[in-house]
This record gives C-alpha cells, structure tokens and sequence, in this order.
C-alpha cells in the first residue's frame, strides 16, 4: 500500500513538473499567438484609455457597442475623447466592466451597455478570456479568483491551439487579414468600421426581454461606488432591439425598464422602446448594427445623455 | 455521481482509503454502504427499488435452493421473474405499451385514452434486473448454491463500480471474489488506475468530443447535407464505442482498486471481421447473457435452419427491446438478428481469411454497424430513414456533399483524428497482448511518459463541458 501511494504522489509531481514545463514554454517560447484577432482589439482600447488625460467618455458592454456606435459622432457633439471598450460577450460582463478600471478617472462619464443583465456572474467562455488577455499580466488582473477554475480547466486546450498557431504560422495571418472579425477592422476609438455585405435574418428566438439577475445588479452598483470614487459617472443605456414580427410586445421592455431602474443605483438614461430598430439596420447579429443602424443608434444616445446633461 | 465527475473522484478516494484501513471482516457492509451511497446520488427513492429486487430474489434462491418440489421450484422461479421483469415493464415499458396500444386502436378507429405514467426511469434498471435473474435462474438449473449472507448477496447485485451500466456479472463470478478474504495487491491497484486512465481518454477526449456534432447533426437532418450524415454516421459509431467501452474500463479499473475483478465487456469490437465475431467482442456481458438465457433455451443453434433463424430473431428483438422503450431499439436489434442469421444460412467453408479479405470484411461489418447504429440513434424510425434519405438523396446529386452544419473546426478535427488514431492502435495491439500489462514491463521512463501523455492529451482534447452522462445509463 504504501508503494502504490508513493508510486502516485511521484506521479502527480512529474504530472505536475510536465505541466510548469508546457506552462513556461508557453510564456517564454510560444507567446502570443492571438494579436491579429477581434479580441485582440483590447490593447488598442487599453492603449487609448489610458492615453487620454481629461475627462472623457467610456463605453462598456459587450459586442452591441463594437457593432453599433459611431464614437466619431459623439467625439464631436460633445467635445470631448471617447474610448468603446466594447468586447465579445462570451468574456462575462464582469471582465467587460472590469476594464474600464485600467483608466477611469475624475469627470470621466462611463456609459454600461449590455443586452444580458442576467448574467451568473462568470466568464461564459474561458478559452475566448484565455485568447484575449494572453500573456499581458495586467489583463489577467481582470479576473476575479472565482475565474480561475475555469480558465485553468481551458489552459490546456488554449496552450495546443497556440502551439498549432505557432507550428503554422497562422497567428502572423491574422494579423494581415483586415476584415471584419479581426483587430484591423476596429478605428481608432474602438468601434468596427469594416464589415461583410451581410444582414442578420431574425427568427423566432432572436427577439427577448432582458431579465435582471441579483449577481448582475449587485455588481453594477459596486462598479457604480467604484467610479463615483473617481469622480466619475456610470450611467446605463439600452442596447439595440430588432423591430420586426419576432419583437416582443414593448410595455414587456417599459416593465424591465422600470425593474432595472429601481434596482441600480446609477442612473439609466435610455428607454429601452427607443432603441427598437428595423430589422434592415441589423449587421449578423441581433444586437450588431451596419453601419447605417450604428449612426441612428449613436444620434438616439447623443440625445439620451443632452437630456440627461440638462437636467 | 457520474464517473466523470469530481464527485465520484472524491467518494472513490474516500472509500479506497476506508476499504483498506478497515478489517476484512467489514469491507463487504463497506462496500454494500458505498453503493447504496452512489446509487442514491442519482435519485433516493430507487432505492427501494434495487432493496425489492435483492429480497425478492434472496429469498426465492433460498426457497429454491431448499425445495425438493419440482413444481413449486418452478412456480417460485417464475413468480420471480415475473416480479422483477414486471418491475422493470412498470418503470421502462409501461408508456411505450400504452402509447402502441392507443395507436393500434386508432388503427381500429377505436378512440383510447393514453395512460401514461410520470416517472424517472431508475438508472441501471435493465443491468441488475438481469444480473437478479440471473443467479435466479442459476440456482434452479442448479448451477450455484444459494448465497446465505444476505450483505453479500446485496453488494453482488449493488456493487458500485458495475450497478448503473454493468458489465452484467454471474453470481458464479463476483460472489466468490466478494465474499473472499482480500489482501492489497500493488498490480492489481495500479492495473486497475492504468485502465481508468485509459477509459477516461476514451470517454472524455474522444466520445465527449465527438457528441456534440453527432447531436447536432441529429437533431438537425432536414437541414443536413450528404457530408454531415456521412460523416455522423462512422462518428457515432466511434462516440458510442469509447462512450460505453469507456465506462465499462472504468468500472472495471475501479473494482480492481477493491480487489475485485470484473469481467471483460469489449475486445476491438471494430476489428471483428463478421456480425457473429462482432457479437462475441461487443457488450460481452450482454451478449453471452441472452445466449445463456434466452438463446440456448430456446434451442440454440443446434436445431433446423428455420428454428435456428427463429431463436436468433428472438434473442435480438429482445436485445432491441433490452436497450430501449422504442421501435428504433427494437429494429436495430431485428436487424442484427437477421443479419445473424442470413450470415448462419451460408457458412465459411475456410475460416482463415487472408489479410486483404480480412480487410475487407472488417470494413464491410464496420460499414454495417454504421447504419444499424443510425437506429440506435435516431429519435424516431422516420427520423432514420430520414437520415438513409438524406444519405442516398446526396449519391444522385452530389453537389450535396459539401460541408454545411456540423460547425467542426480544423482544431477539432486533428483532435478527433488523433483520439481515433491512438484509440486504433490500442485496438489492435489489444487483439494480441494486454497492452496494460505489456506497457507495465516496458522501462519506466517510457511507460510514465506514456502515462502522462495519455492523461495531458486527455484534459486537452475534452471540451469544456465535459459532464455528459455516458450513453448507456439511459438502458
């Protein structure tokens, strides 16, 4: 018995020496093996953030404000920088409204945009958190301990598919390819502005009323503290909503308006019925705008927040 | 508590640790605890169950075994197989009779309410309702004495590692090993991690990985082209092999770790080279279950022809019927029947075949399986015969066979290749020696590599969501 013990605890060890062995030369071999791809946009949104000193505007959410602002529209009707830190939402909405800490600062206005305020408070898909912070510790700071499990439980998995981007020399394409799912295809502000002649066909399903999770709102409203604590302002707005034969009725959208409102502390300064949109305005998604639907989105927040500026 | 869970890693270690500190003498009510233990992780209530099952055939081995009367030994084996087949129609059979009734009347224009009952259906109930039988049966053959220790009887019936998917164990067998006294034996423990190693790459990095696409392509045949059914149709015949084989290595692994050897279920089924050698390396332990049972009672194949054709149908509508409440299962099991059958009618005069005929009969009974499985594995028959439709629709236009729906990655593909590589070359090896045992002999640098490797290709190739129930717990 006590050799077959011993027997496993050498094992387990050399088990684990293997693994440290594949986890450095990861980190000091391999590399980065992702910078070409959508999500790579993140050291570009990062870059710019904390370029900006003075007062800004933020926007934070996932993949419906990639697809659907146009940051130069409201650069100038406000005079002022803006930064769309929006990201894939397979990242969670926790890591996507963790980033705007890398540079919030005083007389910022950081503006929340996600079309799920239901969440369970987790990464939804930890290989695509792996292939987006890589080997930059600072993204990994985005993580919170209970991210951990997960993104160890993928490691494995990301590490071979680097190790056959790297064989390949895949990753050196991604970057070269400029179209829409590649970091080339964001501006400079963090929005996309090259996209593929598509249009998003909605069926039954691709229409919903968001709901509310306790995990979410609790959250918001602890991000809230943390950007008044800067001097800073959070404010939530409405992300866009396909206008067509699968819409569900608005007074469902009026009601989650109202429940969403009572439970979070900042201040949300969309109707969420306003952001109903032809379903023609829709790019591949059913919150991605065409660039056309991204102009009347923006122009609809620029009015939200004068509105909300001349209270 | 699946296998594949963290759960069952936790209750294993605890109990191997307990088994072993513990005298002898307690093992046994050890044992009989831990699987009463395991078996109402899934649902408490079953149970009752599995303790109505070990007390009605406890007793009736007893009554049996004790009774010099002809005709009360048979009216007792027969109120026995009754109560536990009838246990198993009420829980597995009883909506799919209801539902075929109500439809045979509506043939009839005769308007029936379906009754239909709301129940769970009790995981493993077919595998220990026929090892019950079993050692029922045995003992009115007078095969096996009767078991007095009513602790002992229960672990056979319960024990863990075997209880939800078998293999489906003789009293003959496991009564014995468990009521034996047991020393800790180093081979045996480590033999027994070796081939939960390896049942766990089968089962996590190939038939998890391989699921997701078979179910999406199942679930989606009017939009599936000629490649995606093509390509399902070999895939499922993979996921289910490592999916079943996979459980059946790790159960066996696991009693070992108890000292307790379990028989063996598969032997490179898809290396056989006809239906019969198929059978004979296929679900062992069912298989050799209803010969015994079911096919040599009726007669065997030592009768006529006709008869012979007759025995074999009816020992594979059973087999169907065994593995589900459904007419696919039961066509699927018909199909094999005559196929047996119709191979019987023509025998081989020469059973050396050289290699390349080898081959080809190999691939010709692979082939076979392949759409046989598409029974198994269809919801319904019109969704099989849907998929044969899609298959063949594709050979007059082949534009069809492009990929569309089945979402595989590049990735995923080499992952799925290199499972199906490995797990071929363990296949075949196995068809000579003990790979296991062949590979403990090997120099330790070499063998520990492949240790480490097998468990590292293992976490990578599994997907993330890697809690799939194994296939056969639903039987």
């Amino acid at each position: 018995m006590k050799k077959f013990i011993k027997k496993i605890f050498i094992f387990i060890s050399i088990f684990i020496g293997f693994f440290i062995q594949l986890f450095l030369f990861d980190w000091l071999v391999i590399g980065d093996q992702y910078q070409g791809v959508y999500n790579a946009s993140i050291n570009d949104k990062i870059e710019r953030l904390q370029s900006i000193e003075g007062p800004k505007i933020i926007l934070a959410g996932d993949s419906n404000l990639v697809y659907g602002i146009n940051s130069e529209l409201i650069e100038q009707a406000f005079e002022k920088p803006v930064v769309n830190l929006g990201l894939n939402a397979l990242l969670g909405n926790a890591f996507l409204e963790n980033m705007i800490k890398f540079g919030v600062s005083e007389g910022d206005i950081v503006i929340l945009s996600h079309w799920n305020f239901n969440d369970s408070d987790e990464i939804m898909d930890p290989h695509v958190a792996l292939t987006t912070v890589e080997h930059n510790w600072e993204y990994w700071k985005l993580f919170r301990l209970k991210d951990y499990p997960g993104l160890i439980r993928d490691y494995p998995h990301y590490l071979i598919y680097s190790m056959f981007h790297w064989v390949t020399g895949e990753s050196e394409n991604q970057i070269k390819d400029g179209t829409s799912n590649s970091r080339a295809a964001f501006n400079k502000y963090g929005d996309i502005c090259k996209r593929f002649d598509t249009s998003f066909s909605f069926s039954e399903g691709s229409g919903w009323v968001p709901e509310t999770s306790e995990e979410c709102m609790k959250r918001i409203n602890e991000l809230n503290e943390y950007v008044k604590s800067k001097g800073a302002t959070l404010l939530i707005t409405a992300y866009p909503i396909g206008m067509g034969e699968f819409t569900p009725d608005a007074s469902l959208f009026e009601e989650f308006e109202k429940e969403l409102t009572a439970k979070v502390n900042c201040e949300v300064i969309s109707h969420f019925t306003d952001y109903f949109f032809d379903y023609s305005l829709f790019y591949d998604a059913a919150v991605h705008l065409n660039a056309e639907g991204a102009d009347i989105r923006t122009q609809r927040l620029i009015d939200d927040l004068k509105r909300w500026m001349n209270k | 508590m699946l296998f594949n869970s963290i759960s069952f890693g936790i209750f294993l270690i605890i109990v191997f640790a307990l088994y072993w500190i513990v005298p002898n003498k307690f093992r046994t009510i050890l044992l009989f605890i831990s699987s009463c233990y395991f078996y109402m992780s899934w649902n408490p209530k079953y149970i009752l169950l599995i303790f109505f099952m070990i007390t009605v055939s406890y007793f009736s081995g007893k009554i049996i075994q004790r009774s010099d009367n002809k005709r009360k030994r048979k009216a007792i084996l027969t109120l026995t197989i009754c109560l536990c087949i009838g246990a198993l129609f009420f829980f597995k059979y009883f909506n799919f009779i209801s539902d075929n009734i109500v439809n045979l009347a509506k043939l009839l224009s005769i308007q029936l309410q379906p009754v239909t009952l709301d129940i769970l259906l009790p995981v493993g109930i077919s595998f220990y309702t026929f090892q019950t039988l079993s050692y029922v049966i045995d003992i009115y053959r007078g095969k096996v004495e009767e078991e007095r220790n009513f602790i002992v009887f229960a672990t056979f019936i319960s024990f863990f590692p075997q209880l939800v998917a078998g293999p489906i164990e003789r009293s003959t067998d496991l009564l014995p090993q468990i009521k034996s006294e047991k020393r800790f034996s180093y081979e045996n423990a480590s033999y027994g991690l070796k081939l939960m190693a390896w049942g766990f790459f089968k089962k996590l990095a190939i038939a998890n990985l391989v699921a997701p696409y078979v179910d999406k392509a199942y679930s989606s045949i009017a939009s599936c082209t000629g490649f995606d059914i093509l390509f399902m149709m070999p895939m499922f015949a993979i996921q289910i092999y490592c999916d079943f084989s996979g459980y059946s290595d790790i159960a066996i692994g696991t009693a070992r770790l108890f000292g307790i050897k379990l028989s063996k279920n598969f032997i490179s089924p898809y290396f056989a080279n006809s239906i019969s050698d198929m059978w004979h390396r296929w679900h062992i332990s069912l298989s050799t279950w209803l010969r015994d049972y079911i096919y040599i009672p009726l007669g065997g194949s030592r009768v006529s022809k006709v008869r012979r054709v007759y025995n074999l149908v009816i020992t594979f509508f059973v087999s169907g019927l065994w593995h589900g409440a459904n007419w696919t299962y039961v066509i699927w099991g018909l199909f094999h029947g005559f196929a047996q059958a119709i191979a019987g009618l023509f025998p081989r005069r020469n059973k050396k075949k050289s290699g390349a005929r080898n081959l080809f009969s190999m691939l010709a009974v692979f082939i076979f399986w392949c759409v046989t499985w598409v029974f198994f594995r269809a919801d319904s028959i019109t969704d099989a015969f849907e998929v044969f439709k899609k298959l063949f629709g594709s050979v007059t236009n082949p534009s069809t066979f492009v990929h569309q729906n089945i979402g595989l990655t590049p990735m995923i593909g080499i992952e799925m290749l290199v499972g199906v590589i490995i797990l071929a070359i363990f296949d075949y090896a196995s068809l000579r020696v003990d790979v296991i045992e062949w590979l403990s002999k090997k120099k330790t640098l070499i063998r520990w590599s492949v240790y480490v490797l097998l468990i590292w290709l293992t976490v990578t190739f599994m997907p993330f969501d890697s809690g799939a129930p194994f296939v056969y717990f639903q039987f």
